[in-house]
C-alpha cells in the first residue's frame, strides 16, 4: 500500500511544470494582493464589535496573545512585506524561504478581512498551493537561485524529481474535493429541485444586478439554456475526479471548466480567476513548450514518430 | 532539499494527508469561514422557483417610535455593503433578531433611543421564465422589533 502510495504521489516529474505554476500563482496572489490593502484598511476601522477572528488569525496572532486584534499599522508593515517577499518568489530568489513568507504574510491578510463575518471562495485555494509550493523545489528552475547555482539549466529543462509531482497533485485532488463539496451542497441542501432553471435565473438576475452584468440579465431570458447549463454544472462537479484518476479527461474537463468559471465571472460576476489560474496544475507545461520551441525551430512536422515521442511529453499521470 | 528520501516522503504525505482529510470534512461536513482556508463551497445552492421575489438592491430602512423611516446603507458601515447585509439586511431577512444586537446600539445611539424596527424592503423584481419581471409592488421581505435600551418602558 505505502509503495502504491509513494509511487503515486512522488513518481518523478519535471521540475519545470512546478516551476512554471510557481510563477503563475504568485503573479495571481500579487494580482489579489493589490486589490487586498483597500479592504483591510476598510475592516480595520471597524468598530471591535464587528471583530470575529477566525482560527488561523488566531493563531498568527498568538505571540502578541490571544484574540488580539492587529493595528492598522502593523497591517501595513504585513502587506509590505507580503510585497516584498511576493516579486522575490515571483523571480525565485531565496524562493522557499520568500515563499513561504509570501504564503503567510497573504494568509494573515485574508484571514484578518475575514475575521469581520464574511467570506470568499477565491483565495483558499491559492494559499494552499503556494505552501505546497513553498514545501518544494519550487524554484528549481526559471529562477535567480537556479541561475546563481547552474546558469546553463536555469530555463527549460527535462529535468525529473520525485519532489516536483506531488504539489500539482495535490492541488488537483483539492480541486477535486472543492467540485464535490459544491455538487454535495446542491444536491443536499437545494435538493433533486435545484437544477429546475429558476434556481440560476434568479442568480443571474440577482447577480446581474448587483454587479451591473448585461450578460447575466441578458442569459437569465433562456429558461431551457439555463436549465440545460444547471444539469451540466452537477454533472461537471460531481465527475470532476475522473481528471485526475484518469488524465486524458483532462482534454475536455480542463478546458471546459476554465470555460465555466470564465462565465460565471462574466454573467456572475463571482470571481474565480485564482481558481482559473490554478488549473495551471492540469497542464503538462514542460511539453507545451518542447511543441512550442519544435514549432519555433521549425523540426515539429518533420521528425519521425520516433523521434517525435522523445520531444512531446505525455499527458502526466496520475 | 528533502534530502534522505524515507523521512521526506513520510512528512510530505503527511501534509498530503492532512490537507485533503481536512478539506474532505470541511466540504461535507460545512465548516463554515472559522476554518479558512480549508472551507466548505457551498454557493449558489438554494433552489428557486417561478415568482421569487429577488432580493438584491433591497432598501433597509430604521424604523422611529412616530412610524418615521430612516434610511440605512453601506455608508454607515465604512463603505462596505458586506458589513451591511451581515449586520442588518440577513439577520432581518432570516428573522434572527439576536444578530442586530450590535446595529440595534448603533441606531439608537443615533437616533436618541427611538428605533423599534428595522425593515427591508424588496425592489419588486421576481423572476419569471422568460427572465425578470419588473414593476411588481415592492414588498416587506423581512421586519424585525427591537428595543433600545434606554427607551420608555
Amino acid at each position: 500500500m505505502m509503495k502504491t502510495w509513494n509511487e503515486y504521489w512522488f513518481r518523478p516529474a519535471p521540475y519545470f511544470d512546478l516551476c512554471f505554476v510557481r510563477i503563475i500563482a504568485v503573479i495571481t496572489q500579487l494580482k489579489i494582493l493589490t486589490s487586498m490593502s483597500e479592504w483591510y484598511v476598510g475592516r480595520a476601522q471597524l468598530d471591535d464589535s464587528y471583530w470575529n477572528p477566525i482560527v488561523v488569525q488566531l493563531f498568527l496572532n498568538l505571540p502578541a496573545g490571544w484574540g488580539l486584534r492587529p493595528s492598522l499599522e502593523f497591517l501595513d508593515v504585513v502587506y509590505y512585506v507580503a510585497c516584498v517577499a511576493g516579486v522575490l518568489s515571483l523571480v525565485g530568489l531565496m524562493t522557499n524561504l520568500s515563499l513561504l513568507v509570501f504564503t503567510l504574510s497573504c494568509t494573515y491578510l485574508i484571514s484578518f478581512i475575514y475575521s469581520f463575518g464574511d467570506f470568499h471562495h477565491q483565495e483558499a485555494v491559492l494559499v494552499i498551493a503556494m505552501g505546497a509550493l513553498a514545501l518544494s523545489p519550487s524554484g528549481r528552475v526559471l529562477s535567480i537561485d537556479a541561475l546563481l547555482r547552474r546558469p546553463r539549466a536555469a530555463g527549460f529543462t527535462r529535468e525529473t524529481s520525485e519532489f516536483a509531482g506531488w504539489p500539482l497533485k495535490l492541488i488537483g485532488w483539492f480541486f477535486v474535493l472543492m467540485y464535490l463539496s459544491a455538487f454535495y451542497s446542491k444536491i443536499v441542501h437545494g435538493g433533486w429541485d435545484w437544477p429546475n432553471g429558476y434556481t440560476l435565473q434568479y442568480y443571474l438576475i440577482r447577480d446581474g444586478m448587483k454587479h451591473g452584468s448585461d450578460l447575466g440579465l441578458w442569459l437569465s431570458q433562456f429558461h431551457v439554456l439555463v436549465l440545460l447549463l444547471q444539469y451540466f454544472t452537477i454533472l461537471f462537479q460531481g465527475t470532476f475526479a475522473l481528471a485526475m484518476l484518469f488524465p486524458r479527461t483532462r482534454w475536455f474537463f480542463v478546458p471546459v471548466g476554465f470555460c465555466l468559471h470564465l462565465g460565471i465571472q462574466l454573467t456572475l460576476s463571482a470571481g474565480f480567476y485564482a481558481w482559473m489560474a490554478m488549473y495551471a496544475v492540469f497542464v503538462p507545461w514542460t511539453a507545451v513548450f518542447e511543441r512550442l520551441l519544435g514549432f519555433a525551430r521549425g523540426r515539429t512536422e518533420t521528425g519521425t514518430p520516433s523521434a517525435r515521442a522523445t520531444t512531446v511529453a505525455p499527458l502526466p499521470r496520475a | 532539499m528533502l534530502a534522505g528520501h524515507p523521512a521526506s516522503y513520510r512528512a510530505i504525505s503527511l501534509v498530503i494527508v492532512a490537507v485533503l482529510t481536512a478539506q474532505a470534512a470541511a466540504g461535507f461536513i460545512g465548516t463554515g469561514r472559522f476554518g479558512w482556508p480549508i472551507i466548505p463551497y457551498y454557493m449558489y445552492i438554494f433552489p428557486h422557483h417561478e415568482g421569487d421575489r429577488i432580493t438584491e438592491d433591497v432598501s433597509v430602512y430604521a424604523v422611529l417610535d412616530d412610524g418615521a423611516t430612516v434610511k440605512i446603507d453601506e455608508a454607515d458601515f465604512n463603505g462596505q455593503y458586506a458589513v451591511l447585509w451581515n449586520r442588518v439586511i440577513a439577520p432581518v431577512v432570516h428573522n434572527v433578531p439576536g444578530n442586530l444586537a450590535d446595529a440595534t446600539e448603533f441606531y439608537c445611539k443615533r437616533h436618541q433611543d427611538r428605533v423599534i424596527a428595522f425593515k427591508v424592503i424588496d425592489p419588486g423584481i421576481a423572476v419569471g421564465r422568460d427572465g425578470p419581471v419588473y414593476g411588481l409592488e415592492p414588498q416587506v421581505i423581512g421586519k424585525v422589533d427591537v428595543r433600545c435600551k434606554g427607551a420608555a418602558p
